[in-house]
């Protein structure tokens, strides 16, 4: 049989036909698959990039407050600022760490993550050490605010 | 001798009322994340700022009108209706970040909830509205506001690098947080140049009935009082950057803002800054709600006046008192004012536009300005703030977004 006969044939154009078909999707399917995974790839590049990108910002805020603590905690023994401020102060340090800590946890994505999980219990061990020196400054208990310093700089140099 | 008193007066006040919740917020936060590097924001936003309140001064002196009566009357009420709107809207959302601020201020100082203090502010602000005349107000707050040069003595004590400071005036690229960069530089930009600002100075010069042939007074006032206002702006930043930098302190409290005097004031620090903030922050209230009365009185064509007794300027007072409430109810939400400030001056950046284009076309209109109208610089300078605050709308929101 001629090649040219059998493409006469009824059935054999609709078989050419639907080879066309198959024929004409795999080609548009190779035209599309490298761009869609292409731009699959970008979105999971991407959300990585912002899923580093706000750990590292979260990062940075604990960063600050466990400095500010530090700061407040240090002007408070050198008797720069009065005890209603620093008590003042470090609540409202306490309660930014906490929101760092609720933003953590309202993304699992974060959570999964070990940095974003070590990061989460950095923040609950600041917010506890945040609420020992308040009840000790409101103590006027130095000694113990001196050692609840300490255990912030451990905090800052275990990160 | 009058003319020179008023000058000098008006210079001081200048200095002493230029610090506010968005400038002690923006360059604190400026300075502890990117050095001396956004003091060029602050220098060309005082520019700006000066040149645009000169002009004001310029058209209610010559015209004898304000900015929101002249534009209601050049444009029509269906024009000034969406500035209004805007400005009335950015109003109640300062005044009430002002009364914030001003409230944590105490709460500094005493330990008790900020909340606790927005309806005695609120009062007091009222109260100072209801007895005195524009002058005390003005002069007397800006006075006091001199406390905000503690500042500028810290930054001095701090010793920065000169150079650096030099350098930091021709901008430049940051390197990092490109968007948390762009924002801060626009939010500066917003805070410094607050559009209540223009009509509340041209409302003021009708009030104190200033004349063409004081001119000078007014253009002299504008130009050394806001640029050393600016000076004022550049201390919290560069103490910021000196104090809160290294110490790797973002700003995110005024409670953390407050350590920045620490170094230099040690026990003092903390009263002299909530001081500073409280009497800022207090000041800008009495001035945006003066102002909301204002724009209300003038677009409606009622009788208004803080010089005039209350009797006879009923509706003027009335509107105030009404703004000054829906601003209070905002406060009481308990709404962090540190957030509600930045939020307010990155919205005042998107009605820059609106309210800049009108004043363009009124400076450069004889009716109005007679032989003073505006000069090539002037208009250029104009033109250029219309351009640039129509791309800071754009990108306002998503740098908000991004970095904000």
């Amino acid at each position: 049989m001629r090649l040219s006969s059998a493409k006469m044939r009824p059935s054999n154009l609709r078989n050419a036909a639907s080879g066309s078909v198959i024929a004409s999707f795999n080609h548009v399917a190779r035209e599309v698959a490298a761009p869609v995974f292409l731009f699959t790839a970008a979105l999971i590049a991407s959300a990585c990039g912002r899923q580093d990108q706000r750990l590292r910002q979260h990062d940075q805020k604990l960063e600050s407050l466990a400095a500010s603590a530090t700061a407040i905690g240090r002007a408070w023994l050198a008797g720069s600022t009065s005890g209603t401020y620093t008590i003042t102060a470090l609540e409202q340090t306490y309660v930014l760490v906490e929101k760092e800590r609720a933003a953590l946890a309202s993304t699992p994505d974060a959570l999964v993550d070990p940095r974003g999980a070590e990061l989460s219990q950095t923040a609950e061990r600041l917010s506890r050490v945040l609420a020992a020196i308040r009840y000790e400054v409101r103590g006027a208990d130095a000694a113990s605010v001196r050692q609840r310093l300490h255990d912030i700089e451990g905090l800052r140099t275990e990160r | 001798m009058s003319a020179i008193v008023d000058l000098i007066l008006g210079v001081v006040t200048s200095i002493g009322g230029f610090v506010e919740a968005g400038s002690i917020s923006t360059a604190a936060q400026a300075g502890s994340e990117f050095g001396f590097q956004l003091l060029w924001a602050i220098a060309a936003a005082t520019i700006m700022l000066a040149m645009l309140v000169e002009m004001s001064g310029r058209l209610a002196a010559v015209s004898r009108r304000s900015l929101a009566a002249a534009v209601r009357e050049r444009f029509g009420v269906h024009f000034q209706i969406v500035p209004l709107t805007a400005e009335m809207l950015i109003d109640v959302l300062l005044l009430a970040a002002e009364i914030g601020g001003a409230a944590i201020a105490i709460k500094l100082l005493t330990g008790v909830a900020f909340q606790w203090w927005v309806i005695p502010i609120g009062l007091v602000i009222w109260l100072v509205l209801w007895l005195c005349g524009f002058a005390v107000i003005e002069y007397g707050i800006g006075l006091l506001g001199l406390v905000t040069l503690a500042f500028v003595v810290s930054a001095w004590q701090t010793q920065p690098n000169t150079r650096d400071l030099g350098a930091s005036l021709i901008p430049s690229l940051p390197g990092h947080d490109p968007a948390r960069y762009a924002f801060l530089a626009v939010s500066i930009l917003g805070a410094t140049i607050s559009p209540y600002l223009l009509n509340f100075y041209a409302s003021g010069a009708v009030e104190e009935k200033l004349t063409e042939g004081e001119l000078w007074v007014n253009r002299t006032t504008a130009y050394i009082g806001m640029c050393f206002g600016g000076v004022v702006s550049m201390g919290v930043l560069v103490t910021s950057a000196m104090v809160l930098g290294p110490l790797r302190i973002v700003v995110d409290s005024y409670d953390q803002a407050a350590l920045m005097l620490v170094p230099v004031f040690d026990r003092w620090a903390v009263p002299l800054f909530a001081l500073a903030l409280g009497i800022g922050c207090f000041g800008a209230a009495v001035e945006l709600t003066l102002n909301a009365g204002y724009l209300f009185a003038q677009f409606f064509g009622w009788s208004w006046g803080a010089n005039k007794p209350r009797r006879d300027a009923a509706r003027f007072t009335f509107a105030f008192t009404i703004v000054l409430v829906a601003a209070l109810v905002v406060s009481l939400t308990g709404f962090d004012p540190l957030r509600l400030t930045l939020i307010s001056v990155a919205l005042t950046v998107v009605i820059m536009p609106v309210v800049v284009l009108p004043f363009l076309v009124l400076m450069n209109d004889d009716n109005y300005v007679k032989a003073h109208t505006s000069g090539a610089i002037g208009n250029a300078c104009l033109a250029a703030l219309t351009i640039a605050g129509a791309v800071m709308a754009v990108v306002v929101i998503p740098l908000e977004i991004l970095g904000g």
